[in-house]
């Protein structure tokens, strides 16, 4: 550490701990994480001043850690926040609606303390129109609106945003409930509006008005991402590819019609211009027939996701085969093992595979198989999804084997406790061969007939895991008691229909305040130990649910009495006010 | 599900100083809904997990019986409830029945299986079975036979023939479309140089196969092509002992 930055004039330099704030907050803007910046701003108050001063992209990973009015105070020259809501399980259903994660208050607090606000990202949250009408028109400079697996909103939010957002840039809507109102929003955008670099509106269910998306395509020449919903028919497609073969990601919507040369031609023709593409998606029940039009584009494609795409046999696989650039393929299970043998051989750069789950039962032929075969031949790979129907410890092992560099390993097998398929044991040796492998591993879920041995065979080795889902696992309270008392980095922990009960719980009070969260669904835990866990730690929210709703004051209840689903987080912002009936905070 | 609830004598059990006997109450909130099912569901599937090694197999297999009716149970599998609602849109009209049977090619390693329902004729049938066999070329580094696979390309014909509902192995396209359907049980396509071959010829060798598991068996010349091949897709690498070849 040199002496720079002063305003040396022969006189000695001021002591490095004197420098002025800017000298560090130049610094700090070279440190690449958020937590490099927390461990720094930790040292001393002066780097605390520096660094809350100039953090421009705030993350804020559960909106009820922190009220957002400390949030403001505590970082006033903020210019991108990103904001997650409910829990995760609430993707699959396990939260009842109306639960909280509302974006009001961070928007808000946002228009008040941040001006300048840039980008706003909120995930699992609920946003409404009126949220939509509040961020265009407080924000200037407002660039970046991403909204995944949010709900509360319809198309009159998305006109308020297209109407006053002058300089979008990017609005980018994944997989959201949206409402349709008939509005047409994409026609609010103004006629010198061109900054456009990302669309995605895929998630919509209605009509757009196709000429009104031509001339806004055709009008914004930085127009990057663009992400189609179903109603826009095969023919339009290529004539918006047309338009705008400078896209470097698409997303197809819809990619079915009946077969005709002439679409065909077409098609091919608007791909061939597309010269950039790099990433495709969408292609929303294709027709095999369709798929070869695709082909001039394989070469540079570093992404697929065919997830919807309930397309299979040869013409699947010998598009995929042709993609020998690919980086991220994400597909459902009519691949079939087959398939992925094909991609393991054709597609050597692979680092991220999902196999999802399509609802043809035993039809086709996806097993342990395909997976060993991609970990055995992709050396990149280092994140899985994968759902399938059986498993064999062997399979797993020899996956640990040549994949020690897996970050992220989900599988999940469709049937709860199904046991190795050949020897009938469980699949403990299997996933614990997985986590003493895979030393940097930052995720994991298990499935399938597990003891409580694999537990502590995580609990021991998984050093570096941050998010661990658990589902029908487990004999005894032993089991997690191995994992929060191991488990270093454990961050997100979320078991459901375990047999865990108190005792763990009570046990590793204090790794709970080191975590970011923890829910834990038909389990075995009763209301005494959530009052204790309460009383004992007091910068943790003990939520409990009870669906359908507490039928008499929880003051009133025994200890005994047994919590179906308890959702405990850390917080400075002590207990929520909009909980509905069925959440009672302990 | 009638599994006992085994009392358990492993530590963990003891450890925890629970018996499951105490994880079966159900104790409920007033006036809240029970839900018995799914807590059942977890503490038998304990009880499995905790039986000895050899029950594991007996208890597993009952505990996961594969065929519908499945338990439905909420949120599983985890599939974010937008994709279950998206392909429920897209698969809609897929619900008619099907008609599955299996489709063997000599030479090749596994069988597969087509659905009768899903073509509207001969044509389309054929244009199916030409497209899953013999226009990929799977290159598995670690396995020997599928090279082999023969593709159109290499001029390799072959003559598609159904086992019908009497048994008998019928060459296909004779009968109506909707007849066919109605009585194809399985399907093969079989080399058509052997197809023109005379196959009642006493000089033909007979095969013996011992089944690993089973005892051997003989087979009669008339059927040697056309049920042992069959036969011998079908045995698993564990189950096949040898092959003896008498003339």
């Amino acid at each position: 550490m040199g002496r720079g930055g002063s305003r040396a004039t022969g006189a000695a330099a001021p002591p490095w701990h004197a420098l002025p704030d800017e000298v560090w907050e130049h610094a700090f803007s070279f440190l690449p994480t958020a937590a490099d910046r927390g461990a720094a701003a930790g040292a001393c108050s002066s780097w605390l001043r520096a660094e809350r001063r100039s953090r421009h992209h705030l993350a804020v990973a559960n909106c009820y850690a922190a009220a957002p009015r400390d949030a403001i105070e505590r970082f006033p020259a903020v210019r991108a926040a990103e904001v997650k809501g409910k829990p995760h399980f609430a993707d699959f259903g396990l939260v009842p609606p109306a639960w909280g994660g509302a974006a009001a208050p961070w928007i808000a607090a946002a228009a008040d303390g941040w001006p300048l606000l840039e980008e706003l990202s909120f995930k699992r949250m609920v946003v409404t129109d009126e949220c939509l009408e509040m961020i265009a028109a407080s924000f200037r400079n407002f660039q970046v609106l991403r909204l995944v697996s949010c709900d509360g909103f319809s198309t009159a939010g998305l006109a308020a945003i297209a109407a006053g957002c002058r300089q979008l840039r990017e609005l980018d809507l994944q997989e959201n409930e949206i409402e349709d109102c008939s509005i047409h929003w994409l026609s609010l955008f103004p006629e010198s509006f061109t900054s456009l670099v990302t669309l995605n509106f895929s998630c919509l269910d209605g009509e757009v008005n196709i000429t009104v998306l031509e001339r806004l395509v055709t009008r914004c020449r930085n127009l990057k991402t663009l992400k189609l919903n179903n109603a826009i028919p095969l023919d339009k497609l290529a004539s918006l590819l047309q338009k705008a073969p400078q896209l470097v990601e698409l997303g197809t919507g819809k990619f079915s019609a009946d077969y005709h040369p002439d679409l065909f031609a077409k098609l091919e023709v608007a791909f061939g211009g597309c010269k950039s593409l790099r990433k495709l998606s969408g292609a929303w029940d294709a027709v095999p027939d369709y798929l070869p039009a695709f082909y001039c584009v394989c070469d540079g494609l570093t992404s697929l996701n065919l997830s919807y795409a309930t397309v299979r046999g040869p013409e699947l696989i010998k598009f995929i085969s042709r993609c020998k650039n690919l980086q991220q393929l994400w597909v459902m299970d009519l691949i079939e093992d087959l398939g992925l043998a094909v991609v393991a051989s054709s597609c050597s750069k692979l680092q991220e595979l999902r196999v999802f789950p399509s609802d043809h039962f035993g039809l086709g032929v996806l097993t342990e198989r395909g997976l060993v075969d991609v970990s055995a031949s992709c050396p990149m790979l280092e994140s899985v999804l994968y759902f399938c129907r059986r498993m064999t410890n062997e399979a797993l092992i020899t996956i640990a084997k040549n994949r020690p560099n897996f970050t992220c390993f989900r599988l999940c097998i469709l049937e709860p406790h199904t046991p190795d398929y050949i020897t009938q044991h469980p699949l403990d040796a299997g996933f614990s061969a997985i986590v003493e492998s895979c030393k940097g591993l930052r995720r994991l879920s298990i499935s399938g007939l597990l003891t409580d041995l694999v537990f502590r065979s995580i609990g021991a080795h998984a050093d570096r895991l941050e998010m661990l889902s658990i589902a029908f696992a487990g004999n005894s309270d032993l089991g997690l008691n191995y994992i929060l008392s191991g488990c270093k980095s454990l961050k997100k922990l979320e078991i459901r229909d375990c047999p865990f009960g108190d005792k763990p719980l009570l046990a590793n009070a204090a790794k709970l305040e080191t975590m970011r969260s923890l829910w834990m669904s038909s389990c075995l835990l009763t209301l005494g130990a959530c009052r204790q866990l309460a009383r004992k730690m007091p910068h943790l929210s003990v939520e409990i649910m009870n669906d359908p709703g507490w039928s008499c004051p929880l003051d009133s209840l025994p200890d005994e009495s047994p919590v179906e689903k308890l959702y405990v987080y850390r917080t400075i912002a002590g207990p929520r006010s909009d909980t509905p009936s069925y959440v009672q905070i302990v | 599900m009638s599994v006992e609830t085994k009392r358990s004598s492993t530590e963990s059990s003891a450890a925890s100083g629970l018996d499951f006997e105490d994880t079966a109450l159900t104790l409920r909130l007033p006036g809240a809904v029970s839900e018995p099912d799914r807590k059942r569901a977890s503490s038998d599937a304990d009880a499995d997990a905790e039986a000895d090694q050899s029950t594991i197999a007996a208890s597993a297999a009952s505990s996961d019986a594969p065929p519908a009716p499945k338990a439905r149970v909420v949120g599983w599998p985890p599939v974010r409830s937008f994709r279950k609602n998206a392909l429920a849109d897209v698969a809609g009209s897929s619900k008619a029945a099907a008609k599955f049977v299996k489709v063997a090619v000599d030479g090749a390693p596994y069988l597969r299986k087509v659905d009768l329902e899903a073509y509207a004729g001969y044509n389309q049938l054929l244009q199916a079975l030409q497209d899953k066999f013999f226009s990929h070329f799977t290159i598995r580094k670690f396995a020997d036979d599928e090279r082999k696979l023969v593709d159109a390309v290499n001029g390799t014909e072959y003559v598609p023939t159904y086992e019908d509902k009497d048994g008998d192995w019928m060459l296909v396209g004779d009968v109506p479309w909707k007849m066919f359907v109605e009585t194809c049980q399985r399907l093969r396509l079989m080399k058509s140089s052997e197809a023109h071959q005379e196959p009642f010829n006493d000089a033909y060798p007979m095969l013996v196969i011992m089944d690993g598991l089973k005892e051997s068996r003989k087979l009669c010349p008339a059927d040697v092509l056309l049920h042992v091949r069959h036969e011998l897709v079908q045995l698993s690498s564990t189950a096949f002992g040898s092959l003896m070849v008498l003339s």
